[in-house]
C-alpha cells in the first residue's frame, strides 16, 4: 500500500501543482470554452493512462523515447506558460480587472483552447502514463490494499492541486505569479533534464555524465521538486516583501510540506503492519530492519569504494566492489519488485549503463590500470558516482517498502530465472565474486524465508567445493571479460585479462537441478521436492 | 506574431524532438515494433502458458508456407530456405535469390524460432509476422509482390477463399491475414524431445546421458562460455530473467572459413545505427543446430567442429582479424581437442527429429510444385 501511495503522490504531485496553476490562470479569463478544452484534456489523458495500464505491461524502449518527448513537450509548454505570465505580470491586477470586464463580450480562441486542452492533456498523460504502467507492471497492485494506497496518494496530490486553486484569490497575485514563474522555469529545467536521460536511456542522445549525475541524484530522486516546494513559500514571501514574521509562518508551511510525506509514509506503514497476524507483524519488522541495514551496507560500501579508488588501493577497492555486490544481490529481489528498470541499470547489462558490472571490468581489469592511470581513474570514479547515485535512489526505495513475510517469499520466489541464468557462474566472472555473490544470496534466502538453511541446502550441496573455496577469503583473480556489457559503454581500450577458474569445478546440470529443487520449496510448489524435480526447465 | 513568440519555447522542443526522432529513426521503429508486440503476450518465460494453437490457421499456414504463390515466378516457397529435410534451413551457404544467385545471408533454421523477440539475424522484425514481410517484399528473395498482389492472387483460387472464409470469416483473402497463418505455423515448429530436453526435465537419468555430452554442457555453461550469449534453456539470446529482451552480439564472422578477412555485412548497426552493433548479429536458437549446418550469418563455417574451433582461438580477434567492437566475452578459450569434441557432442544432443513431423504437403490449393521448384 505504502508503495503505491508513495507512486501516486509523487506523479500525482507535480501534475497536480501545474494543473492548479492552470486552472488559477483561466479563473481569471473567465472563458467556460478554455476551462473545457483544461477539463477535456485533462479526462482524455486520464482515461488514456488508464486504459495505458490495462492493455500495456511493458513499453520496452518505446517507454524511453514517450517520456522523453513528453517531457520536452510539457517543458515547451511549461516554458511557453511561464513567458506568457511574465508578460502579463507587468500590469497583472488591471489586466485582470479588464479580463473580467471583457470576458463577456470577447469571442474565445479556438487556437488558445486547444492549446490549453493540449497543455492539460501533456500535463496528466506525462505522469499518468507512467504511473498507469507502472503500477499495473511493477509493483503491480498486487499487495492487498494497493488499491487503497494509490487511490490515497492520487487524493492527496489532488488535494494539494485543489488547496492551491482555492488559495490563489487569498493570495498577493503579483507575488504569486512571480514565485510561479520561478517554480515553473525550475520545473522546466527539471523536465529537460528528465527528457535527456530518457532519450539517453533510448541510446537516441548521449548525455554528460555530470548532467546525468545531477538529473539522478537531483531530479529522478524527488529532492527537487520536494525543494522546490519548500523554497516556494519562502520564496512567496520574499516576492510580496513581507515582514519577518511571514518568514516564519512560510518556514512553518515549509516544513508541513517536507513533512507530509514522511508522515503518510509512516502512517500507511503502521496500519499495513496492523492487518498481520501478530507473529507476521514481529517478523515484518525485522525484515524491514534487516533490508534497511543490507541497503545502508551496500551505500557504506560504495562510499568505501571511491574511497579506496581514490588513495588508489586496489585490493581495498575490490573488496568493496564486493562488499557492496553482495549486499545489492541480497536486496535485488524486492528492488525487482519495486522497480525492474533500475534494477537492471544497477545490474548494468546489457550494455546499457555502468552498473555494478561496468564498475567491476573496469576495477577488476588486469593490473589495475586505474590505479596507475589518472585519466581511468577518473572515469572509474564517475561510474562509481553514478553508481552511488543510483544505489541512493535504490536504498530509499527500500526504505519505503513496508514488508511481510508472504510478500518476501514472492519476490524471492520471483528470482528464480534470474538465479537460474546466473548459474553459470559468468554473471561476474571477476574471480570469485560471483561464488560470493551466491554465498551472500544463499546467506539472504535463508535468513529471510526462515528455513534453517533446508531450502537452499541443494544449492550449497551443488555449489559445495567452490562455496568452500571462497570462504577460505576472497582472492580478487584480474578477469578476462565483462558479461554481455559492450566494450565502448566502459571506456575500455581493449578487454581485461586473468580468469578465474573457481567455477570449473561445479556441476553445472546439477546446480541448475538444486537451483530448481530449492525454489520449488520456496514457491510453495513442492515443499519436499525431490532433487530430480526439474519440471518448468523447458518450456515445451 | 506575439502568440507566436510566446509558444516559441514549446515549437523549439517539438523541433527538437523532432530532429531527434528523425536522426535515429530506425531505432525508434524498432522501439515501436517492440512495443506494439508487448500486448500480444510473448511471453518466453520456460513454463509461461503460451496460447493454444488455432487448427485451421495452421493448416492455411502450413499451405501458404509450402505454396510458391507468394512469388513472383511461382516457383519458390518460404519452404525453398526453410525445408524441413535440412533442420528447416536450405543446407547452403547463404540463402538463394529468385534470380538463382546467392544473397548475403544465411537461411536460419526455423527449430523453436518462436523463442525470440527479433527475428533476421539483425533483428529488424519483433514478431514472425512482421518477419514474413521481409522475403515476401524483397525483389531479390521471393520476387517483392505486393500485399495487394497477393490477395488477388489468393482471392483467384476457391480452395485459398474458402480457407480464409473458413478461418478468419472474411469474404476475401487478405494480406494480414496470411502473414498471420505463417507466423501461426512457424510457432508450431517446436524441438522439446532431444536427449538434453529429456535430462534437463528429469525424464531422463543422468547416467543415461552419453559422459560427453554432460561434460559439453559443463563445458556449455562454463569454461566454453556459450551460455552468456545463448542462454540455458531457451538457447537463443533472450535473456533469463523476465525473458523480455534479446541481445546481439559481435563475435567477428570472417568471410570464409579461411578466416582472412572480416566480413563486411553490418549487421545490427544497419538496423540502429548504434555504432556498437557494427558487425553484431542474433545468436539464434540452437535447438536442431545439427540439422541446420552451414552456420553463421554467411554460412562461414560447414561444420560445428568449425564453429567450436573459430570461437575457441577467440572470434574474429582470435583470428587476427581487427574488430575493435567484438564483445569481449569472444576471447581464446583454451579447449583442448577432447573438450571442442565434448562441446559438439552436447549441441548435437539438441537437436532431435521434431522435424520430421514438419510434413511437405502433397500439393498446395495453386497446384504449383510445393515448396518450390528449387
Amino acid at each position: 500500500m505504502v508503495q503505491e501511495m508513495v507512486i501516486t503522490l509523487r506523479e500525482g504531485g507535480e501534475t497536480s501543482l501545474i494543473l492548479a496553476l492552470l486552472f488559477s490562470s483561466l479563473k481569471a479569463a473567465r472563458h467556460v470554452a478554455y476551462r473545457a478544452a483544461a477539463w477535456t484534456g485533462f479526462a482524455m489523458a486520464l482515461a488514456l493512462s488508464v486504459a495505458a495500464g490495462v492493455l500495456l505491461h511493458d513499453l520496452g524502449q518505446l517507454g524511453a523515447i514517450f517520456e522523453g518527448s513528453l517531457a520536452w513537450i510539457g517543458a515547451g509548454f511549461i516554458a511557453s506558460l511561464a513567458i506568457q505570465l511574465h508578460q502579463n505580470a507587468v500590469d497583472y491586477r488591471s489586466q485582470l480587472k479588464q479580463l473580467r470586464d471583457s470576458a463577456g463580450a470577447e469571442r474565445a480562441s479556438w487556437t488558445t483552447a486547444f492549446a490549453i486542452g493540449s497543455f492539460a492533456f501533456v500535463s496528466v498523460i506525462r505522469e499518468g502514463l507512467e504511473t498507469a504502467v507502472f503500477l499495473s507492471n511493477g509493483a503491480g497492485l498486487r499487495s492487498e490494499g494497493g488499491w487503497l494506497g494509490a487511490a490515497v496518494g492520487l487524493s492527496i496530490a489532488a488535494a494539494f492541486g485543489v488547496s492551491i486553486y482555492f488559495g490563489f484569490r487569498k493570495l498577493n497575485i503579483r507575488s504569486f505569479m512571480r514565485t510561479t514563474e520561478v517554480l515553473l522555469f525550475a520545473l522546466v529545467l527539471s523536465l529537460f533534464l528528465s527528457g535527456l536521460h530518457e532519450f539517453s536511456e533510448a541510446h537516441l542522445l548521449s548525455m554528460p555524465r555530470s548532467l546525468d549525475l545531477f538529473q539522478l541524484t537531483w531530479i529522478q530522486s524527488g529532492l527537487f521538486l520536494q525543494l522546490l516546494l519548500c523554497a516556494g513559500p519562502f520564496l512567496y514571501v520574499a516576492m510580496a516583501n513581507g515582514p519577518p514574521r511571514d518568514y516564519i509562518r512560510a518556514a512553518g508551511v515549509a516544513i508541513f510540506l517536507g513533512l507530509v510525506p514522511l508522515s503518510l509514509g509512516a502512517a500507511a506503514r503502521v496500519w499495513e503492519h496492523g492487518r498481520l497476524a501478530p507473529a507476521d507483524r514481529t517478523a515484518a519488522v525485522l525484515l524491514e530492519r534487516s533490508e534497511r541495514t543490507r541497503a545502508e551496507s551496500m551505500v557504506a560500501s560504495l562510499h568505501d569504494l571511491r574511497d579506496a579508488v581514490r588513495a588508489r588501493d586496489v585490493h581495498a577497492a575490490r573488496s568493496a566492489w564486493v562488499a557492496a555486490r553482495c549486499s545489492f544481490v541480497q536486496i535485488e529481489p524486492l528492488l525487482t519488485r519495486t522497480d525492474r528498470e533500475m534494477t537492471e541499470e544497477l545490474n548494468g547489462e546489457p550494455g546499457e549503463a555502468a552498473g555494478y558490472h561496468g564498475v567491476e571490468a573496469a576495477l577488476f581489469q588486469s593490473g589495475a590500470p586505474w590505479a596507475r592511470d589518472r585519466k581511468a581513474r577518473i572515469t572509474l570514479e564517475g561510474d562509481i558516482d553514478d553508481l552511488l547515485a543510483r544505489n541512493r535512489i535504490a536504498a530509499a526505495k527500500i526504505d519505503a517498502m513496508p514488508l511481510d513475510p508472504a510478500s518476501m517469499r514472492a519476490a524471492w520466489s520471483d528470482m528464480r530465472w534470474t538465479l537460474l541464468g546466473r548459474s553459470d557462474g559468468q554473471e561476474c566472472p571477476a574471480s570469485q565474486s560471483s561464488i560470493l555473490e551466491w554465498g551472500a544470496t544463499l546467506d539472504a534466502i535463508d535468513s529471510d524465508l526462515g528455513a534453517h538453511g533446508r531450502d537452499t541446502a541443494p544449492i550449497r550441496s551443488a555449489l559445495g567445493a567452490a562455496l568452500a573455496e571462497a570462504a577460505q577469503g576472497p582472492r580478487y583473480g584480474e578477469f578476462l571479460a565483462e558479461t554481455r556489457t559492450s566494450v565502448g559503454r566502459l571506456h575500455l581500450a581493449k578487454p581485461v585479462s586473468g580468469p578465474d577458474r573457481v567455477w570449473d569445478g561445479v556441476d553445472r546440470a546439477a546446480l541448475r537441478s538444486a537451483i530448481d529443487e530449492t525454489f520449488e520449496r520456496i514457491s510453495g510448489l513442492n515443499p519436499e521436492a525431490p532433487r530430480s524435480a526439474t519440471t518448468g526447465l523447458l518450456s515445451k | 506574431m506575439r502568440r507566436i513568440q510566446a509558444w516559441l519555447p514549446l515549437y523549439v522542443f517539438l523541433l527538437l524532438i523532432a530532429v531527434i526522432l528523425g536522426v535515429r529513426a530506425g531505432l525508434v521503429r524498432q522501439a515501436l515494433r517492440g512495443a506494439a508486440r508487448q500486448p500480444a503476450g510473448a511471453d518466453l518465460r520456460p513454463g509461461a502458458p503460451r496460447p493454444a494453437p488455432d487448427s485451421s490457421e495452421v493448416a492455411l499456414g502450413r499451405l501458404l508456407f509450402f505454396d510458391p504463390i507468394l512469388s513472383a515466378n511461382r516457383e519458390r516457397a518460404c519452404a525453398s530456405c526453410h525445408a524441413p529435410s535440412r533442420g528447416l534451413s536450405d543446407g547452403n551457404r547463404v540463402a538463394v535469390a529468385i534470380d538463382r544467385s546467392a544473397l548475403a545471408r544465411n537461411a536460419p533454421g526455423l527449430t523453436n524460432v518462436s523463442d525470440q523477440h527479433a527475428f533476421f539475424w539483425d533483428g529488424r522484425a519483433a514478431t514472425l509476422e512482421d518477419q514474413v514481410d521481409g522475403p515476401v517484399h524483397n525483389t531479390r528473395e521471393l520476387g517483392g509482390l505486393s500485399g495487394r498482389e497477393i490477395e488477388a492472387r489468393l482471392d483467384s483460387i476457391t480452395a485459398y477463399r474458402d480457407l480464409f472464409a473458413r478461418t478468419y470469416g472474411t469474404q476475401r483473402p487478405r494480406y494480414a491475414d496470411t502473414r498471420r497463418a505463417i507466423a501461426a505455423y512457424e510457432r508450431t515448429f517446436r524441438s522439446s524431445a532431444s536427449t538434453v530436453d529429456r535430462w534437463w526435465r528429469g525424464d531422463l537419468p543422468a547416467s543415461s546421458v552419453p559422459a560427453g555430452v554432460r561434460r559439453g554442457f559443463n563445458l556449455f555453461a562454463g569454461k566454453a562460455q556459450c551460455s552468456r550469449c545463448h542462454f540455458v534453456p531457451l538457447t537463443t539470446s533472450v535473456i533469463p530473467g523476465d525473458f523480455k529482451v534479446q541481445e546481439f552480439t559481435v563475435i567477428g564472422v570472417p568471410r570464409d572459413s579461411s578466416g582472412r578477412s572480416l566480413d563486411p555485412d553490418v549487421g545490427r548497426y544497419a538496423v540502429t545505427k548504434v555504432e556498437a552493433d557494427r558487425h553484431a548479429f542474433k545468436a539464434p536458437s540452437l535447438r536442431n543446430i545439427a540439422h541446420s549446418a552451414p552456420y553463421m550469418h554467411n554460412g562461414a563455417f560447414a561444420t560445428l567442429d568449425q564453429v567450436i574451433r573459430f570461437y575457441n582461438r577467440g572470434g574474429g580477434r582470435g583470428l587476427g582479424l581487427d574488430v575493435p567492437n567484438q564483445a569481449p566475452e569472444v576471447h581464446p578459450l583454451h579447449l583442448s581437442e577432447q573438450e571442442e569434441r565434448a562441446l559438439v557432442s552436447f549441441l548435437e544432443a539438441l537437436s532431435d527429429d521434431s522435424t520430421s513431423v514438419v510434413t511437405v504437403p502433397r500439393g498446395v490449393p495453386s497446384g504449383l510444385t510445393p515448396g518450390g521448384v528449387y
